[in-house]
């Protein structure tokens, strides 16, 4: 009995590994590429090409800024939204406080066109297309970057105007410790601990964030300017990882695993003096799982697997349109992701680099449309192929050539096409690159789209766009230049429109035009470090047959700009002042001059000492953050606080 | 003769300063009328969900004059509030139930001035009105499972009634309110009495019945004699092939007398022995026709007028002083819209901008 117990144990242990060597004989007869792959022109200029890009030296293909970890610790920002703030094409919608909202826009598209990717994996929800970058740490992160540019065909999906790359902590060995008080009862803390057995390194962080949110604001309250206070803003955000990485002669490989928990009101709109949803709560709970491994001959494969739970729960017990004791929905998500990618094939002055990925998301929630029932779900199978090549190399210039082509297949809704290319002239006598391409992109619909009650369609088709756009790079002595033009096609955009003052509902009936020109400007020399970004962008309604034809997209504004300067005194003080505009914008898309939200221009300023070197290093660091109380809100209706203050303290043993 | 001409100059010189100095400043007032019928319309628009930007229209169709939020205008700025819905007269006070912010705004219709204000409390959101009385109003409460009553001359609540999940529409035929339980489509229509209409006495402030209607019933309305009562059903959301109907009642014995089972929408007005609504697509939400049914007729099939092609109808009016058409032209919900004035065959004559999303109307 034993026996045969053992057999069918063997034989089913044997079933699983062939059937997991044919789901890999699958994935790697579908290898693809995805776009993290080097690229096969790499010139470097002197390393003060473009300040907050520091860290990319090189040409990019398309237009991006990367903010290493050092650069990341310098700013008066906490999460990656803050840090995002300012930067050129980039606008963050922000529906104010700790735990509001903070979604990024990127040349004109929607928060839900912008791909947002934690090491290799899209962290988009299946739920609504959105990645809240409030909730997401910078004490997690070793790097931010954002591409500009329809990417679908490095990226995958949501990669319409730009995508928002992130990568974890690496190690740096020794204790990190940091708190913060600041106004509105604003409470932080982190703790973050490295260790090295061996050729293996572990880190454990923890990051939690409290804040009161109960900033006042003044408002007009039937016709009578009032001064009113924030309610229901409170917010408490716990963050938690575990990364381990290990480093072997043929193979490498790291797990990360990140738990996340918050608990914060959601307070609604402000009208007319009172503030909707005083009763809202919002709970999430997450934990995300990555793992990568590389291995083969030269760590010729990687291969990337996540997993991730994901929990909200709302409750509004003053909803009361969802019944007498008001909302009470609850979601749950179930994501499982696996990405294959291969190093790249060399030949004669060309390179090929393909790549596969599989995603599975399952979505457990009560308010689908009952003929979708409670659970609904998708599987997407990507396969891709990245290429480069050096066309024409002189003395005087390298002309290189780069393309990508994608290919993914939906379970339930219908495939997408990619690709892109790229073309770039590097001088090799002067520090000047130029740089043309053209990409395509799409994002299919959520979930939310398809199938929430009284408001999704299974009739929607995916979004597509088409991105064109060309730069230069160059250096000046210690100043550095990007500037880019661009334009953005949108079509098949997924609205909402209302059929009564209550429900809405979803139809591809957007069509838009996003157009502008981008720049960035650095400066670094004698303990002075500059930088001046701007973006003059028009996004505007691009389908002829509709009144709102040429009018601009509500909440984009048409110029956005940042002034940083940060001067480094001696023992390790310094000083930094940065200023961000943001343009006038609309709620109305007719843009009727009632609905304009006006520009605004705000001013944050922090100052920072090296209080101890040794044995601790010890820093303290005091922030202002609209300095001149500008009062405003970038959505209407949901104020941003006014002047706040912020101190930290800082412990690094080495 | 320079003389002369210089002292003209001077004289009239003196003259604009003292014209000028003789003008009012007081800001310009909205035109005050003349007394009913003047065939002013005010328009009720509703605003963006959220965006504190409901607002009000005057049209004057003597003169084409439009006055753009004209509650602001005559009320030094204020704003009417989030999401408007309805609009009622009583003498010369218009009563526009503003659902968010939870208001029922009471306006002198010659100036627009506010009179007065209800503010209601709760879940309590107003959205349907309707005035019986100088001493009585009924308005449902559409997150307050119910209806509240006022008294309109001295703006007080007197009484609220529960009569069942998602209050919508509400009309009253003698000492009854009959109020329409939506159960909001899909969302609440698992409750008691989601998709029904409840019978309420007004002197005993009581539900007696509940008139079994459909799902989703949001609108009804009564004849001008009082002997019937017609209710609007809405499909299910989740099941857009569903059926949706009108229903005919018989307000004394509450019987069921006839069911139109097509698909058309909302806005049910009831004008001449006739009943209108809106012809409806469930697939596109987008309304082509006006549904006009003759009631004199014992078993009538709708006659379709149709509506101009460039229109997202998001409710009409019915012009009792010339029996034209005020179509509510929302465009895309989040622009400022238009009233498109048909004749009676359905054939623009002429178009009025307006506030966002305009829903529904008075004309005097």
């Amino acid at each position: 009995m034993e026996l045969r117990r053992c057999e069918q144990w063997s034989s089913d242990v044997i079933a699983m590994y062939r059937w997991c060597g044919q789901v890999l004989v699958v994935a790697v007869a579908t290898v693809q590429l995805i776009a993290q792959r080097e690229d096969s022109v790499r010139v470097v200029f002197r390393p003060v090409l473009v300040e907050d890009s520091l860290g990319a030296p090189v040409v990019a293909a398309i237009p991006r800024v990367e903010l290493p970890r050092a650069r990341l610790d310098q700013l008066p920002a906490t999460t990656v939204a803050d840090a995002a703030q300012g930067l050129p094409g980039v606008f963050v919608r922000n529906y104010g406080g700790l735990g509001g909202l903070k979604t990024i826009s990127i040349r004109g598209a929607t928060a839900a066109q912008t791909a947002v990717v934690l090491d290799g994996i899209r962290l988009n929800s299946i739920a609504n297309g959105l990645v809240d970058l409030g909730q997401i740490p910078l004490a997690l992160l070793e790097n931010l970057t954002i591409e500009r540019g329809s990417q679908s065909a490095r990226w995958g999906a949501h990669a319409v105007g730009g995508t928002v790359l992130l990568s974890l902590r690496q190690q740096s060995s020794g204790v990190i410790a940091s708190g913060a008080l600041g106004a509105f009862g604003e409470r932080r803390g982190t703790l973050q601990a490295t260790i090295h057995p061996g050729n293996h390194t572990i880190t454990a962080l923890a990051d939690v964030q409290y804040s009161q949110g109960n900033y006042p604001f003044r408002i007009d309250e039937f016709g009578v300017r009032r001064r009113l206070e924030r309610t229901n803003g409170d917010a408490l955000l716990a963050s938690g990882a575990l990364l381990w990485h290990i480093a072997g002669m043929a193979q490498s490989g790291s797990v990360a695993v990140i738990a996340r928990s918050s608990q914060r009101g959601a307070p609604g709109a402000v009208l007319q003096g009172a503030i909707e949803n005083t009763a809202a709560r919002l709970n999430e709970r997450e934990v995300l799982t990555i793992s990568s491994m590389q291995f083969g001959q030269e760590s010729s494969w990687t291969l990337r697997a996540a997993v991730r739970w994901f929990q909200q729960h709302y409750r509004d017990s003053l909803a009361r349109f969802r019944g007498p004791s008001g909302a009470d929905d609850q979601f749950t998500a179930y994501d499982g992701a696996l990405v294959l990618e291969m190093s790249r094939i060399d030949g004669n002055n060309w390179y090929v680099a393909p790549a596969a990925e599989l995603y599975a998301n399952t979505l457990r929630g009560n308010l689908y449309r009952s003929g979708a029932g409670s659970v609904v779900r998708r599987v997407q199978l990507g396969v891709a192929a990245q290429a480069g090549a050096t066309l024409h190399t002189t003395t005087a210039y390298v002309l290189g050539l780069g393309a990508a082509l994608r290919a993914d297949a939906y379970s339930d809704v219908p495939s997408a096409l990619s690709g892109s290319v790229d073309l770039r002239w590097i001088s090799a006598s002067v520090p000047l690159a130029l740089r043309l391409s053209v990409g395509t992109s799409y994002r299919p619909p959520s979930f939310n789209e398809l199938y929430y009650q009284n408001f999704g369609s299974t009739s929607i088709r995916p979004e597509r766009g088409v991105t064109v756009s060309g730069g230069a790079v160059a250096t000046l002595g210690a100043c550095s230049l990007q500037a880019d033009a661009f334009v953005l096609w949108v079509r098949d955009q997924i609205i909402a429109v209302p059929r009564s003052a209550l429900t809405w509902s979803v139809q591809n009936a957007g069509r838009v035009l996003s157009r502008g020109v981008e720049l960035l400007a650095a400066y670094a020399d004698g303990g002075w470090n500059l930088n001046l970004s701007g973006t003059y962008q028009q996004v505007t309604y691009d389908d002829p047959t509709t009144f709102t034809y040429g009018k601009q997209v509500i909440y984009t504004p048409s110029l956005l700009g940042m002034v940083r300067a940060e001067r480094v005194f001696w023992r390790g003080i310094a000083a930094l002042v940065q200023a961000t505009y943001l343009g006038t914008r609309y709620s109305q898309t007719d843009n009727a001059p009632s609905s304009a939200l006006e520009a605004v221009l705000t001013v944050d300023a922090s100052l920072r000492a090296l209080l101890l070197e040794w044995p601790v290093e010890v820093e303290l660091r005091g922030e202002l953050l609209n300095l001149f109380d500008a009062t405003y809100a970038i959505i209407s209706n949901y104020p941003m606080p006014g002047r706040s203050w912020r101190i930290r303290l800082l412990a690094r043993w080495r | 003769m320079r003389n002369y001409v210089s002292m003209l100059h001077r004289a009239a010189i003196c003259l604009l300063c003292l014209l000028w100095a003789c003008q009012s400043n007081t800001p310009t007032e909205p035109p005050v009328t003349a007394t009913p019928p003047d065939s002013v319309a005010i328009i009720v628009n509703q605003g963006t969900f959220g965006q504190d930007n409901a607002s009000l229209t005057r049209i004057d169709f003597r003169t084409g004059q439009v006055v753009q939020d004209w509650f602001a205008a005559a009320n030094n700025g204020q704003k009417l509030g989030a999401t408007a819905n309805d609009i009622a007269l009583k003498g010369d006070t218009a009563f526009v139930t503003v659902t968010t912010s939870k208001t029922i705004e009471a306006i002198n219709i010659r100036t627009g001035r506010s009179v007065g204000r209800i503010q209601l409390t709760g879940s309590s959101e107003p959205w349907r009105i309707t005035i019986v009385s100088p001493s009585l109003g009924v308005v449902s409460t559409t997150n307050g499972d119910g209806i509240a009553l006022f008294n309109p001359t001295t703006l007080t609540l007197t009484a609220t009634i529960t009569t069942g999940p998602a209050t919508e529409g509400v009309a009253v035929i003698g000492n009854y309110a009959f109020v329409a339980n939506s159960g909001y489509g899909d969302l609440r229509q698992g409750e008691p009495h989601a998709g029904t209409i409840a019978v309420v006495n007004l002197e005993k402030k009581q539900v007696e019945r509940y008139l079994a209607a459909g799902p989703n019933v949001r609108e009804v309305v009564a004849s001008t004699d009082g002997r019937r009562l017609y209710a609007f059903y809405q499909h299910l959301f989740s099941q857009p092939d569903s059926l949706q109907g009108i229903i005919e009642y018989d307000a004394t014995t509450f019987q069921e007398v006839r069911r139109w089972r097509l698909r058309c929408g909302g806005s049910l007005q009831y004008y001449g022995n006739a009943l209108y609504a809106l012809d409806y697509d469930p697939q596109t939400y987008g309304a082509k026709n006006i549904l006009r049914f003759d009631l004199s007729q014992p078993s009538s099939s709708p006659i379709s007028i149709p509506l101009p092609s460039d229109v997202t109808a998001n409710g009409f009016a019915i012009n009792r002083l010339d029996g034209t058409f005020l179509l509510f032209d929302a465009r895309d919900y989040q622009s400022n819209g238009r009233v498109i004035v048909l004749n009676p065959n359905g054939q623009r004559v002429r178009e009025y901008n307006c506030g966002v999303a305009p829903v529904r109307a008075v004309v005097f």
